[in-house]
């Protein structure tokens, strides 16, 4: 079977737009008490504390639970514009 | 120096992936390698988010068998005798002399008609004995709060380690500390039924110094309050007239904590810090700098900006004044290159509809949201320059648009507190403005929230004209997906969702000496809150918009109608079981 270059590009592009931006997420602590995050150091599994509010960024290493009170950011808020 | 902090094996801004993505294919970067990680990705994390294109935006803010059926035993939950009087709260010497403890809390109850005494004992690490004197802070959240709505009360413990605490239903946080050791921070619930009991051990602490300077003029700023606010808001030191500090206790079971510092006319700021007895470090908050870090005890030089001061007035049609209105700002900007915290404020409108915020980085960019009963949500986006102050003049607000509806179960039957999320369909806003500072990140209009009643009924105020999707959920998993348009003409819109024919439900009864348990609460969870129901007369109770991808957690509480006992009890079961629980078969 051949496959076209460029359609292999287009392919290719959608591929690393996806698999890149599916990785990048970033979790609000929403539990009023805060929130544990994990994070692997020096091969280490590490468990730190989070202020309601923080937001962390997932693609970094930071394991971020529901369960722990962390709540996915979705988007940037719709504003109108010209506020100011 | 070195580069101590090197968590993420890429470092990347909150909210800023898709620009450096197109950074990268901007430079023509698509090697080989590129694509297998692309492929990888893609089937480990699933699709990908939404696409955020540029455009116009709304107004508006914004396989295991199933288990058989269980039968549960409720069990009487005797009230716990106090063990020690509590003695009259004696003096404590004060904490060094650079501390500068808030006033300790009177000894006021949060408390509604139904609460519960919590009990926290706090111990000496070493010797185990019970620590005197040693404070504590509770902070209490009660059930339905936001998460940045909370109540914190100080208190010391008697002379033998107790402090004693009456709160209404809610969640409740504490963690205790004396002169070089401090415990916690420990969670528990309370509940009408419940009565907790915490015990706190004590652990040695490490000092942190540091200085707090102007960001401007590098001077060392005098007064600044400085906490380890990740453990405790209350225990702080205040800064020297040189802008130097000695907080005493960071936490050593802590990998890292965040410490924060305010002062009056300049914004708050926070400074993420690792310390153990091996060394310290303080990773910058940029990917260009360079941590610090260092043996011995930690320094920390953290720099403020001004404060912002936002002014305004909220007005309706004509120009009417809007007394009480809401005024809420946030804005976000980075402690780690992968961690962000908010910075936020609020007030109220006055009789004469202006109001003032004060507090704020004057260095990044905030999103304001206004909100007011009988009109629709207002957001507005205000860029950070180091303007110390800002007057935004008149704020117009709208009618608001009104969206109700009933949320019935496949057989037609209200469905009681399940979770109605309202999600605008715009694209967001690409005039946020990063920096090295501002993540650019904003909440605020993300989504509107709400349970439904006993008589499955939602309610969403506060809406302008705009185009929606509305997920009914449980578990974090919509059930039901619909899309709503509300136009500028219609300002009460209705809807009756039904739930698909393939969502299960639970369906119960909870019984006491052979007889039904009427008014009983049945709480379901899994993997968190999933909803909680009332038994009816016959005892008998619903919870529908389930699935049998696992089994639930259920946690009963009832009250016996003859002697007032307070019931409460615990199963697991699925979605398609008909748990029959029966008092006093244990």
């Amino acid at each position: 079977m051949k496959v076209a270059p460029r359609r292999l590009w287009t392919v290719a592009l959608f591929l690393i737009v996806t698999g890149w931006t599916a990785s990048a997420e970033n979790y609000q602590c929403r539990s009023a008490s805060g929130c544990v995050a994990t994070i692997t150091k020096n091969g280490k599994f590490k468990k730190v504390r989070f202020r309601p509010g923080d937001v962390i960024d997932t693609e970094t290493g930071w394991v971020a639970k529901s369960t722990d009170g962390w709540k996915k950011v979705k988007k940037k808020s719709p504003l109108p514009a010209g506020s100011r | 120096m070195n580069h101590a902090f090197q968590p993420p094996t890429k470092d990347t801004p909150p909210g800023s992936a898709r620009r450096r993505l197109s950074r990268a294919l901007a430079l023509g970067l698509l090697p080989a390698t590129s694509l297998i990680l692309g492929l990888v990705f893609h089937q480990r994390t699933g699709p990908a988010p939404r696409p955020q294109a540029p455009g116009p935006v709304p107004t508006t803010a914004d396989d295991e068998p199933p288990a058989p059926g269980p039968s549960l035993s409720l069990a009487r939950r005797s009230p716990p005798t106090p063990r020690v009087q509590a003695a009259p709260t004696s003096t404590l010497a004060d904490l060094p002399p650079v501390s500068s403890p808030p006033p300790e809390s009177p000894s006021v109850t949060l408390e509604s008609h139904a609460s519960s005494e919590v009990e926290v004992r706090v111990l000496e690490a070493k010797s185990n004995r019970p620590a005197a004197h040693a404070r504590v802070e509770l902070r209490f959240f009660a059930e339905g709060a936001d998460f940045d709505a909370g109540q914190t009360i100080l208190r010391r413990t008697d002379s033998h380690g107790f402090v004693r605490q009456r709160f209404s239903p809610g969640l409740l946080s504490v963690v205790a500390w004396n002169e070089t050791s401090a415990g916690g921070p420990f969670e528990v619930s309370v509940g009408p039924a419940e009565a907790p009991e915490l015990e706190i051990a004590l652990q040695p602490t490490l000092p942190v110094e540091g200085r707090v300077v102007d960001a401007s003029t590098g001077e060392g700023l005098g007064g600044a309050q400085v906490s380890v606010w990740t453990f405790a808001e209350s225990d702080t030191v205040v800064t020297g007239a040189d802008g130097t500090f000695l907080h005493p206790r960071f936490p050593t079971d802590a990998f890292a904590e965040q410490l924060r510092v305010t002062l009056p006319g300049f914004g708050a700021q926070v400074c993420y810090l690792e310390a153990s007895e091996e060394g310290w470090s303080v990773p910058s908050p940029t990917r260009e700098d360079a941590a610090v870090q260092g043996t011995g005890t930690p320094w920390v030089e953290i720099a403020l900006v001004p404060n912002l001061e936002i002014t305004g007035k909220i007005v309706g049609a004509g120009g009417a004044v809007v007394p009480g209105a809401r005024i809420e700002a946030e804005g976000f900007y980075y402690v780690l290159p992968s961690v962000a915290s908010r910075d936020a404020a609020e007030a109220s409108s006055s009789e004469d509809g202006s109001f003032r915020l004060e507090g704020l980085r004057s260095d990044i960019g905030h999103s304001l949201r206004v909100r007011a009963e009988g009109f629709a949500d207002r957001v507005l986006e205000l860029e950070g320059d180091l303007d110390r102050t800002l007057d935004l003049g008149r704020i117009w607000l709208s009618p608001q648009a009104l969206l109700s509806g009933v949320v019935l179960d496949p057989d037609g039957t209200p469905v009681e507190d399940i979770l109605v999320e309202l999600i605008p369909r715009g694209e967001p806003s690409e005039g946020i403005r990063e920096s090295t500072v501002d993540t650019g990140l904003r909440t605020h209009g993300e989504s509107f929230r709400t349970r439904t009643d006993p008589a499955g009924v939602f309610d969403f105020p506060g809406l302008s004209p705009g185009e929606f999707s509305l997920h009914v959920a449980r578990d974090s998993e919509s059930v039901l997906v619909h899309e709503v348009s509300l136009s500028g003409c219609s300002a009460n819109d209705w809807l009756e969702l039904r739930l698909p024919p393939g969502s299960l439900t639970l369906v119960g009864e909870v019984r006491t000496s052979g007889a039904a348990l009427a008014g009983a609460e049945v709480i379901v969870e899994r993997h968190g809150y999933v909803g909680s129901v009332k038994t009816d007369s016959e005892g008998r109770f619903r919870v529908a918009g389930l699935d049998d991808e696992g089994a639930y957690e259920l946690e009963v509480r009832g009250t016996c109608s003859r002697t007032g006992a307070l019931l409460t009890a615990r199963t697991s079961s699925w979605a398609h079981a008909k748990p029959v629980l029966n008092l006093g078969r244990r």
